[in-house]
């Protein structure tokens, strides 16, 4: 009956307007469905019931070898486990949880956590509900650890890496692949496992390590090389998002992460600038000699303290030296805070620090550093 | 544009449904006034078409060989077989309703197909609505792992 009256209506109509009709019939339609559909979606996940799938989101960590990227994936996951930023936290498969585990106590007992080596490649998983009143939705949380080399590969411009196969020798059925040198890698990444990896993740950190930039040589060098490296891996993604990618890069955040923090400790401590730590080959030293001695000890105890194993919480954050810190470094960094704010929409700077402390007695940014990162 | 953004993976996912774009069009345009409401936007082609959509971001959602726990892939492997479900509801909707015509056409006095049409729609609607939904807000968060 409701069709019949629906084409006795629609007939009515002359031309055009039952088009219009049918066209503005059906979007109400749609519309009523859609936010059927939505409520529906809500009240499944609200409720808990089975074949709800958590939302897949992935953070790729971006840094130099040696960073803290690892440091900083288990100083997470150090409060994660504790239920700091979420009660409903699961984590995944017995090699993450016995992983996490052990970098854990390592970092709390003040040894080291070695470097990741290519084959200890590891994507830590973890999921957690995050509730919104009477709503609630489950995400899975991937966060990947990379050795630093690879970073570094995304960077590396070189010339471009063309696959190329070796003639088969004779005994060898197969033509091998050319084994890619140091220096021919570039857009090869784009090929491999951890590109795509990156190129697909949701969120990127990119690490920038304080004490090897301020205790660097030429520290301004370091600097302007980083920022680079920075900046030409965040243009390889956003052409490779391009290309492949749902979405846009523009949508998904950045966080510029700052470790170390606590190296400049001594800086703060001697009131001397960060800048003159960068500029240290202006100072005359006969004119000013006593200061270009502290430069160069200064940098010297900058790059120990960054170096340093042991990582167990022992310094109470001081408010004044954080502003000190941050006002300092961000002037050094101006000009890559304004790249990131013209091409995406989320962009942040984040100090963290393994041996200070916030008020609640975590591990300096780091809390901080979850709640802005975890959808 | 540049061209290489018109091959973006969105616009990838969109070709399938573009055959019933065009269809529904040519029907509206040019036969106006000859056909009733409910034979303009052809069903069986729209749920066809979004099963080839359907199977389209399922193809797009790969599981990873990075290191880690075995059951990693359980979620990429489960994502991808709801959209196959998705896909297989899409077909037999759309051979349910061809099944209904032709049942119509052969019994031409009974009107089957005319006086049911709506909840058909509605059946459609609701249908398409609920899993592009699912796949707009979760299972799209899976794709793209090449």
């Amino acid at each position: 009956m409701t069709s019949e009256k629906l084409t006795e209506f629609v007939s009515s109509l002359s031309g055009w307007a039952s088009i219009v009709a049918l066209v503005l019939m059906g979007g109400g339609a749609l519309f009523i469905f859609v936010l059927a559909s939505v409520i529906f979606d809500e009240l499944k996940q609200g409720l808990g019931l089975r074949g709800a799938i958590p939302v897949s989101h992935k953070v790729a960590i971006i840094g130099l070898p040696r960073a803290g990227k690892t440091t900083l994936i288990t100083a997470m996951f150090d409060l994660i486990q504790r239920g700091i930023f979420s009660q409903n936290v699961k984590l995944h498969g017995a090699k993450t949880i016995e992983t996490v585990n052990r970098y854990i106590a390592n970092l709390n007992s003040g040894e080291k956590i070695g470097p990741t080596s290519e084959r200890g490649v590891f994507v830590f998983r973890f999921s957690y509900i995050k509730r919104l009143g009477i709503f609630r939705r489950a995400f899975d949380v991937e966060i990947a650890d990379f050795p630093g080399e690879y970073s570094q590969q995304l960077t590396d411009e070189k010339e471009e890496f063309k696959i190329e196969k070796v003639a088969p020798k004779a005994g060898r059925k197969r033509a091998q692949r050319k084994k890619p040198s140091s220096t021919e890698l570039r857009y090869t990444l784009l090929n491999r496992e951890f590109f795509s990896w990156i190129a697909s993740s949701r969120e990127y950190l990119f690490i920038i390590d304080l004490a090897s930039i301020y205790s660097a040589a030429n520290g301004r060098a370091a600097v302007a090389d980083i920022k680079a490296r920075i900046r030409t891996s965040w243009q390889v993604i956003e052409d490779a998002t391009a290309e492949r990618g749902i979405g846009s890069s523009r949508n998904r955040p950045v966080r510029v992460i700052f470790t170390k923090v606590d190296s400049l400790l001594p800086a703060y401590e001697s009131k001397i600038s960060l800048d003159s730590l960068l500029y240290d080959k202006h100072i005359d030293e006969s004119v000013n000699r006593q200061l270009a001695s502290n430069v160069e000890a200064l940098k010297e105890e900058i790059g120990k303290r960054g170096n340093a194993n042991d990582l167990t919480r022992k310094t109470i954050l001081q408010a004044d030296f954080m502003t000190w810190a941050t006002s300092e470094n961000a002037r050094n960094f101006a000009d890559l805070h304004e790249f990131f704010h013209a091409r995406v929409r989320h962009a942040d700077d984040v100090y963290v620090s393994m041996t200070l402390t916030d008020e609640d007695g975590n591990r300096f940014g780091v809390k901080n550093l979850l709640r802005t990162i975890l959808p | 544009m540049h061209p290489k953004n018109l091959l973006t993976l969105h616009n990838q996912l969109a070709l399938p449904m573009i055959p019933f774009f065009i269809d529904t069009l040519a029907r509206a345009l040019l036969l106006r006034g000859q056909l009733s409401w409910y034979q303009i936007p052809d069903l069986v082609m729209f749920s066809v078409t979004y099963a080839f959509f359907c199977l389209g971001v399922m193809m797009t959602v790969n599981p990873y060989n990075l290191p880690t726990d075995e059951d990693a892939n359980i979620k990429v492997e489960l994502v991808r077989q709801r959209l196959l479900a998705y896909s297989i509801w899409a077909i037999c909707l759309g051979a349910g309703i061809s099944f209904f015509r032709c049942f119509d056409e052969s019994t031409p006095n009974t009107h089957l197909y005319k006086d049911n049409v709506i909840y058909i729609f509605m059946l459609v609607l609701a249908f398409f609505t609920y899993s592009f939904i699912q796949i707009c807000r979760t299972l799209i968060s899976y794709v793209n792992r090449v």
